[in-house]
């Protein structure tokens, strides 16, 4: 500035100047306000590389400010500030709400003056401030009296001098608590008295279960420490894991209740039963949280479950093996209870409970009365019955039982109750009845074989002699047709008697391997014959059987005499099947009787389609003499033949029939491993009559007379003696060669084969030859002739004998061919 | 003057009448409530043909030791003389108004 200038120019100059430093003093006024309100970020300083950031700012001070204001009086808790000596300086509106004061009014109050008698709150108060901190129970009592309590937690010198509590009212929370822990005694202690405890269970796969004391207690596990559900999963019974993960899988998936018994296997290695039973809970959308429930133990029921429960199933095992049951009727409504093996007897479905009357009227009609009777006696005047009568079951089958029953009364007397047993004795009865029939046949044959013996020799001499007379008289004689018939009729009642024996096993067989696939071919053209045109025969024999040790002339008559039963029972014709097969036969095969043993058999099956049988006419057919022909048609011993042959060659019959549907007559034949024997060819023999001296022993006056006829006028010389005695002295008076000893086997005082072997000493050379119409074990051991022992069955013809003889005479000449060539 | 922290305002160019420099640190809250406060005078008062160059200390601190500049955001007056200066966010308007030369009613 120019010292120059005039003072309008200073004058100026100053007010420049002036301006200036009034414009710089509100620069810096307005620098001081921008500080002051932190609107400033950064300062630079030249002794610094970076200029230094300003974290907060003015504002930001001031809105933390506010917000803690904001939280201080939002708090829910009571939040109360107090100064050094205890006095409250700052409250928020929940203290204020906790005091019962407004916060005029609690301002300037001490802590003091709000403790509950006894407890030292300026002790309190000093602790805090010694320490910093401190938390605890605090009891109050407002101004107007009433008491709560406090959780409090302070802190001290949150600024210098002020000192923060935070106070929240526990009163309710506490009496919950002590309710609550009142609860769960109780529950505890009547979790104990019922040995059942509880549990709660979180999920897989890091889920624990916590057990209630008395849980813990029936595990053998520790109380009050939660368990992972894997180290609960190893406590089950490691038999019973699979079905307890079953389980919950199903409750926690479809929300089944759960309810299982399992075992458990305790850490002290102790086995036990457990009952358990749990729900899920779930949240509202249905999401499994936990599963809830209870444990029990049930080891001494289940012992004494099992226990009953095996005994229970042994006396039923037993009732079924013996087809045993219990029966009982409370009186007086007759309820009744059938135990299960009577159901089944009924062949009624188990429960059954039927009505007295149904009782009664399950018995065959004629057994009805019976039963009625004894059970009014019983229930009457307590008389116990005993009876085997026969039941119609519920598929209609009759069977018979044994029905046993008593009485009970109660302590004055009165008959309450009846009961008892009930057993199917049908199997019993029927191998009983198996038995008597066997014992009546045997009976029968017996008495058949001794009429056949003397049968026999009678029928010798009347054949005998007709066919010397019709030999002697010469075709053109008009008496020859009636000796004709004589010599017929001979014969069929020769045929007779031999059916007869056969029956009573009293024939002489001779037995071969034999494959009956070949007797059946050779018989079919002579069966198609017997069984006329009306009959079609079919022979059924899919695949090769088995041979069996069989006489072929009586295996041809069992064929026989079924055909012609069959053909009988078809008098307007049908069908005829003739089946092999082998078969196996076991023990338990229904028709087998006791004294054959299971093993191989080849059956020979005869199926007719005529018009079957009745139970009751099935029973008696192989009754020698029982016939359902009218008189005169048949003899009544075609099955009894058929009967005795099979049992003589160790096989058995069968028979299944209905009425109107035809029958099948099964003959089972034991299987032998060895090979068939071709048939003995037998030589022809040309001429029957001969030289030799023959010593005849018969004791039949007739027999010896026809049969020194026949001999004689073939040429023999025949010595003629009546019993053993006589014969020695003969042999002993005849001083030539005697060729051939002919003995009847059955005499008195001295047999044929005592006299044959008394005489063969002194005559090595004679041959011997046994006849007899009736085999005893003198020449024949178990119905069979022993090796080289010559045999002829009486009644024989003149063709017979002389063949015979013939036979047994050239027997050596033959030997000496077969020999020599 | 090209140096990286420097962004001149061409608005107005060379021969403007009204030439300022904002001093800035970085993007802190006060600094960027200048800047906006500032573009939207200039926005406002486009006849006056301002000039602003805006300068972060944290790139180059010496140009704000240069101008003396110890504290920002700081607004800087170069022209017309006299320098003046305005320190904090430019959150007062009728301050930065004045400082500026600009009137409140000038504008239509």
């Amino acid at each position: 500035m120019a010292e120059a200038d005039g003072p309008m120019t200073e004058l100026a100059s100053l007010r420049q100047q002036n301006e200036l430093l009034r414009q710089q003093l509100a620069d810096a006024a307005q620098a001081l306000d921008a500080f002051a309100r932190g609107e400033v970020d950064a300062v630079v300083s030249p002794g610094s590389v970076n200029p230094v950031l300003l974290a907060e700012s003015q504002a930001q001070l001031r809105r933390n400010e506010d917000l803690l204001r904001a939280v201080f009086n939002g708090s829910l808790d009571a939040l109360l500030l107090a100064d050094d000596r205890g006095r409250y300086v700052d409250a928020n509106p929940a203290a204020c709400e906790l005091f019962g004061l407004t916060r005029d009014q609690l301002l300037g109050r001490s802590i003091v003056e709000f403790a509950a008698p006894g407890y030292d709150a300026a002790a309190s108060y000093r602790g805090l401030q010694e320490h910093g901190r401190m938390r605890g129970e605090f009891p109050l009592v407002r101004l107007d009296g009433t008491r709560r309590v406090l959780e409090y937690n302070a802190t001290a010198n949150v600024v210098p001098g002020l000192h923060l509590s935070s106070l929240r009212d526990v009163t309710e929370r506490l009496a919950a608590e002590d309710a609550l822990h009142a609860n769960r005694a109780k529950l505890e202690e009547a979790q104990a008295i019922a040995h059942v405890g509880s549990w709660t269970a979180g999920f897989l796969p890091d889920g624990s279960v916590e057990w209630s004391r008395e849980g813990a207690r029936i595990l053998g596990v520790p109380a009050g420490a939660p368990m992972p559900l894997t180290a609960f999963f190893e406590i089950v019974h490691p038999e019973d894991r699979e079905r307890f993960r079953h389980m919950s899988h199903e409750a926690i998936e479809r929300g089944t209740p759960a309810d299982i018994e399992h075992r458990i296997l305790r850490p002290d290695g102790a086995v036990r039963w457990v009952h358990e039973r749990g729900v899920v809970e779930r949240d509202a959308h249905g999401r499994p949280l936990r599963f809830v429930g209870t444990i029990q133990d049930v080891t001494e029921r289940h012992v004494a479950v099992e226990a009953r429960r095996s005994s229970e199933a042994l006396l039923r095992i037993a009732g079924r093996m013996a087809r045993l049951g219990g029966w009982s009727v409370e009186l007086p409504e007759a309820r009744i209870t059938w135990s299960d093996e009577v159901c089944a007897i009924h062949e009624l479905p188990h429960g059954t409970v039927p009505t007295l009357e149904q009782g009664i009227t399950a018995y065959a009609p004629e057994h009805q009365g019976t039963i009625h009777a004894g059970f009014e006696a019983c229930v009457r005047d307590g008389t116990p019955f005993d009876l085997e009568l026969q039941i119609v079951t519920a598929t209609g089958r009759r069977v018979w039982v044994r029905a046993i029953g008593e009485a009970e009364r109660d302590p004055s007397g009165a008959i309450t109750r009846a009961h008892g047993a009930f057993q199917d004795i049908d199997d019993r009865r029927k191998l009983e009845d198996q038995f008597r029939q066997a014992q009546k046949m045997e009976a029968i044959g017996r008495l058949a074989g001794g009429i056949a013996h003397d049968f026999n020799n009678l029928l010798s001499v009347v054949i005998s002699y007709s066919e010397l007379a019709l030999d002697d008289l010469g075709p053109g004689n008009p008496l020859s047709a009636d000796i004709g018939e004589i010599r017929r009729a001979g014969l069929r009642a020769a045929a007779l008697t031999h059916q007869l024996l056969a029956f009573s096993r009293q024939q002489v067989r001779e037995p071969r391997v034999t494959d009956l696939i070949e007797v059946v071919a050779s018989m079919k053209p002579m069966l198609g014959r017997l069984l006329g045109e009306d009959i079609a025969l079919t022979v059924l024999s899919p695949h090769p059987v088995g041979h069996v040790l069989v006489d072929h002339a009586q295996i041809e008559q069992v064929v026989m005499n079924l055909a012609v039963n069959a053909r009988d029972a078809m008098p307007l014709g049908g069908k005829l099947t003739v089946e092999l097969a082998n078969v196996r036969v076991e023990e338990a095969y229904v028709g087998r009787p006791r004294d054959v043993a299971p093993g191989r058999f080849v059956m020979l099956a005869v199926t007719d389609t005529g018009e079957g049988m009745t139970e009751a006419t099935r029973a008696r057919i192989f009754e020698p003499f029982f016939t359902t022909k009218e008189p005169g048609k048949g003899t009544g011993l075609g099955l009894a033949t058929v009967f005795g042959i099979v049992q003589q060659s160790a096989g058995f019959v069968s028979v299944y029939s209905e009425p109107g549907h035809g029958s099948t007559f099964k003959v089972y034949l034991p299987r032998t491993d060895r090979l068939a024997e071709a048939a003995v060819s037998e030589a022809p023999t040309a001429f029957l009559g001969g030289s030799e001296t023959i010593l005849l022993v018969e004791d039949d006056d007739l027999v010896r007379a026809v049969a020194c006829t026949i001999l004689r006028k073939y040429g023999y010389h025949v010595l003629e003696t009546s019993n053993g005695g006589e014969a020695f002295l003969v042999s002993s008076d005849f001083s030539a060669r005697i060729d051939l000893l002919l003995t009847d086997v059955v005499m008195p005082r001295l047999s044929g084969r005592r006299v044959a072997e008394q005489l063969a000493p002194q005559r090595p050379e004679m041959k011997v030859l046994f006849v007899s119409g009736y085999t005893d074990d003198t020449i024949i051991q178990h119905g069979v002739l022993e090796a080289g022992v010559a045999f002829l069955q009486k009644p024989f013809t003149p063709q017979m004998l002389l063949k015979k003889v013939r036979e047994v005479l050239d027997a050596d000449h033959r030997r000496a061919e077969e020999a020599a060539r | 003057m090209t140096s990286s922290g420097a962004t001149d305002a061409r608005k107005g160019g060379a021969d403007a009448r009204l030439r300022v420099r904002l001093y800035v640190a970085g993007r802190s809250p006060n600094s960027l409530a200048a800047i906006g406060t500032l573009r939207a005078v200039i926005a406002e008062f486009p006849a006056q043909g301002i000039a602003f160059k805006l300068i972060d200390v944290l790139q180059t601190p010496e140009r704000a030791l240069e101008a003396d500049v110890f504290i920002t955001p700081m607004l800087v007056r170069v022209e017309p003389p006299p320098e003046r200066r305005i320190l904090g966010n430019l959150s007062d308007r009728k301050t930065l108004l004045g400082v500026l030369g600009l009137e409140e009613a000038n504008h239509g």
